[in-house]
C-alpha cells in the first residue's frame, strides 16, 4: 500500500516539475485567477438580470399555527390550538399585522388566508395594505356572508349590475357613465365634472365643526382659505389643526398648521385661534381641502371661491361643545334615490329635522344615538335644517349653500359595504374582485389581490405592511367571535423588464 | 503548517481577495439599495465561502513580494475612498438633517487621514 502511495508521490513530483519546466504551472495559475475573477462578474450578471430583466414570482407560506409567529401584536392573537393537521391561532381582536416582503420592482401581490367561518351573522374579514407613510390602509375584503349575493347579479370583468335599469357595461365603459353610483373596493377614480358657475368671491362657512373633513373646492390663480379654530381639550395632548390642499392625484400643493392652544391637560374651550392658507398660481380645476382630525372645533372658513362641498360633515353647533346651539343648513341634488347616513353619539343631538324636499316642507324625527340612521332621499334638491347639529351626516355631496354646491365628479364613487340592503337602495354599480372562498371542510380559503402602483401602496425597507380587519371585535358583545387562521399563502409578482 | 504551497498558494490568496472584495461591494451596495442583492442572494453564504477561503489563505505559503513604492496614485485612490465612504454615509444618515453633514464629512475625512498615515507608514 505504502509502495503503491510512494509511487504516486513520485510521479506528482516528476509531473509538477515538468510542468514547472514547461511553465504550465504559471499558465493554470492564469487560467485560474481569470476564472476566480469571472466569479464577481456573474454574480452582478445575474442579480442585474434577476432585478431588471426576468421576470419573478416569489411565494411566502407563512404557516400561522406553526412555531414562528407572524401576526403582530401577540396581543390580539391566540397561543397555538392544536388540531390534528391544521395547527392554527385565533385572532382575538381587530386589526391584526403582518409583512411581506416585496422585491425591488414587484407590481402584483395575492394574498390567499385560510380560516374557519367564526363570524358572528352579517360579519366578515378584510384585508388592508399600507398605502400611506402615515397609519392609513387601502382594504379589500378578503370574506363577507353578504357577499354571496353577487353571485345573483349580472357582471362582467368585475363590475356588477346592482340598478337593473341601467346596462351592463365593462370596467371601460363604466368610467364613462355620468350620473351614477359605485360601491367599490379598489382604487377608483372617477373623471372630473366640467364646473359652472365658478366666481372668484368669498364664501364664508359660519356652520361649526367637528373633528376631520375633506372639502372639494373649485379654485384658480390665487387661493386663500382662512380658518377660525378652538381646541375644545376633551382629551389630554396637543390639538393641532393641519390644513393641506391636494390635487386630485393627491400631490400636496400646499398646508398649514394653526397649532395647539397651549392647553394640553383636559380642561375648557380655549381661545378661538387664526390661521390663513394662501396659494398662487392654480390651474382652474377641483381641488381637495383636508383638515386634520383634532380635539378641537372648526369655527369659521372663509375661502375666495364660491364653489366648496363635502361628502360628510359633522355639524357642532351644540352647548355640549360649549358653543351656543344655532340651526345649520345643508343643501344637497340627488341624482337618483338613495339614503343619507346620519348618526349622534350624545343625546343631545337627538332632534326634529325640517327639511324642503323639492320644495316641500317635511320634517324628520332623528331620535336614536349611537346608531346610523338612514334618511331617505328622492331623486331632486334638498335644503336640510339641523336645529342642534351635534350630528354627522354622508352619503351625498353637501354644501352650506345652493350657489356653493357642486358636483367634482361624474359619478358617485362610495366604499363598498358588507351590508346587501343598502347596496341595493343607493348603489348602481359594484366594481371588486372579490372572489368567493373556497370551502374544504369547516375551513375557508380565501383570496385578494393588490397592485402596488395602481393602489400607490406604501412600500419601506422593501416590505409592504397589511392588516386583518375584523370590524365585529370593536362590539363588546361580539368578543367571543375568535377567528381560527391556519395559513397565509403569498405571491408577489415582478415583472420582466420587456413585460412591463 | 502550511497547506498549499507555490502556485496553490498564489491561487488560493487571489481567491480570497476576489471573494472579500466582492462580498464587501456586495454589502455595500445592499446598503445603498436595500434589497437589492439580498431578494436574489444570501450574503451569509458568501461570507461562510469568503471565511473558508480566508482560513486556507492563513494556512498557505506566503509569498514575499517586492515591496512598490507608494506613488501619488495611491494618495488620489485614497482621496477618491474618502469621498466614496462620504457620499454613502450622507446617502445612509440624511433623515439626520444637518448632523448628517457633520458626520460624514468627518467620516470622509477620517477615511483619508487613515489612508495617507497607512500609506505613510508603508513608505517608511
Amino acid at each position: 500500500m505504502n509502495a503503491k502511495k510512494n509511487k504516486w508521490k513520485e510521479n506528482f513530483q516528476r509531473w509538477k516539475e515538468g510542468n514547472l519546466a514547461r511553465g504550465t504551472g504559471s499558465r493554470n495559475l492564469r487560467y485560474l485567477k481569470i476564472f476566480t475573477i469571472c466569479i464577481p462578474f456573474m454574480i452582478v450578471l445575474y442579480l442585474v438580470s434577476a432585478n431588471f430583466l426576468v421576470s419573478q414570482e416569489f411565494e411566502y407560506f407563512y404557516d400561522v399555527g406553526g412555531g414562528e409567529n407572524y401576526l403582530t401584536p401577540v396581543a390580539r392573537i391566540s397561543e397555538i390550538i392544536e388540531d390534528g393537521n391544521h395547527d392554527y391561532r385565533n385572532l382575538t381582536d381587530g386589526l391584526v399585522y403582518f409583512d411581506v416582503p416585496i422585491a425591488r420592482g414587484a407590481d402584483k401581490i395575492e394574498v390567499q388566508v385560510r380560516f374557519k367561518d367564526s363570524f358572528p351573522e352579517g360579519e366578515g374579514i378584510s384585508l388592508g395594505a399600507k398605502d400611506q407613510e402615515v397609519w392609513h390602509y387601502n382594504y379589500h375584503f378578503l370574506y363577507n356572508p353578504a357577499f354571496e349575493e353577487l353571485s345573483r347579479l349580472s357582471s362582467y370583468e368585475g363590475v356588477y349590475l346592482v340598478n337593473t335599469d341601467l346596462q351592463m357595461v365593462n370596467p371601460e365603459i363604466l368610467r364613462n357613465r355620468t350620473n351614477v353610483v359605485v360601491a367599490t373596493d379598489k382604487k377608483y377614480r372617477a373623471k372630473e365634472n366640467i364646473v359652472g358657475g365658478y366666481v372668484k368671491k368669498n364664501t364664508v362657512i359660519d356652520a361649526t365643526l367637528r373633528g376631520a373633513h375633506t372639502f372639494y373646492i373649485y379654485a384658480e390663480g390665487n387661493l386663500k382659505v382662512s380658518v377660525k379654530k378652538q381646541d375644545i381639550n376633551w382629551y389630554e395632548g396637543s390639538d393641532e389643526l393641519e390644513i393641506n390642499l391636494h390635487d386630485l392625484d393627491g400631490k400636496l400643493i400646499s398646508n398649514m398648521t394653526i397649532e395647539d392652544d397651549g392647553l394640553t391637560e383636559k380642561g375648557d374651550n380655549g381661545e378661538i385661534q387664526s390661521g390663513v392658507l394662501e396659494v398662487d398660481g392654480l390651474k382652474e380645476g377641483i381641488y381637495k381641502l383636508e383638515f386634520s382630525d383634532a380635539d378641537a372645533l372648526i369655527r369659521e372658513i372663509k375661502i375666495n371661491t364660491n364653489k366648496i362641498v363635502s361628502e360628510k360633515v359633522f355639524l357642532a353647533d351644540n352647548e355640549i361643545y360649549d358653543v351656543p346651539a344655532k340651526t345649520s343648513r345643508l343643501y344637497l341634488e340627488s341624482n337618483r334615490k338613495g339614503q343619507l347616513d346620519m348618526i349622534t353619539y350624545h343625546s343631545a343631538g337627538i332632534q326634529k329635522i325640517s327639511y324642503r324636499e323639492n320644495d316641500l316642507l317635511k320634517e324628520f324625527n332623528f331620535g336614536k344615538e349611537d346608531e346610523l340612521i338612514a334618511f331617505d332621499l328622492l331623486k331632486g334638491v334638498y335644503e336640510i335644517d339641523f336645529p342642534k347639529n351635534d350630528l354627522i351626516v354622508s352619503g351625498a355631496y353637501f354644501a352650506f349653500s345652493a350657489e356653493n354646491y357642486f358636483e367634482p365628479f361624474s359619478q358617485r364613487v362610495v366604499p363598498l359595504r358588507g351590508d346587501f340592503n343598502w347596496i341595493r337602495k343607493n348603489v348602481d354599480y359594484i366594481a371588486t374582485d372579490y372572489s368567493r372562498p373556497e370551502r374544504e371542510g369547516d375551513w375557508l380559503a380565501a383570496s385578494t389581490s393588490f397592485d402596488l402602483d395602481e393602489e400607490n401602496l406604501y412600500v419601506s425597507d422593501n416590505k409592504l405592511s397589511l392588516v386583518f380587519n375584523t370590524p365585529h371585535f370593536s362590539n363588546e358583545n361580539l368578543k367571543d367571535y375568535q377567528i381560527p387562521i391556519d395559513w397565509i399563502k403569498i405571491k408577489v409578482y415582478k415583472p420582466g423588464a420587456f413585460e412591463r | 503548517m502550511k497547506i498549499f504551497k507555490g502556485y496553490n498558494a498564489i491561487f488560493v490568496n487571489h481567491l480570497f481577495q476576489i471573494l472579500l472584495v466582492t462580498y464587501l461591494v456586495l454589502l455595500l451596495v445592499e446598503e445603498i439599495w436595500n434589497g437589492f442583492v439580498s431578494t436574489y442572494l444570501n450574503l451569509n453564504y458568501l461570507l461562510v465561502i469568503v471565511i473558508i477561503a480566508g482560513v486556507l489563505d492563513i494556512f498557505s505559503e506566503k509569498i514575499e513580494k517586492e515591496k512598490e513604492a507608494v506613488s501619488k496614485k495611491d494618495y488620489v485612490f485614497a482621496v477618491f475612498l474618502g469621498a466614496v465612504g462620504f457620499f454613502v454615509i450622507k446617502y445612509k444618515t440624511a433623515d439626520l438633517g444637518g448632523l448628517s453633514w457633520l458626520i460624514s464629512i468627518i467620516a470622509g475625512v477620517l477615511i483619508v487621514l487613515l489612508s495617507f498615515l497607512v500609506l505613510e507608514d508603508e513608505d517608511e
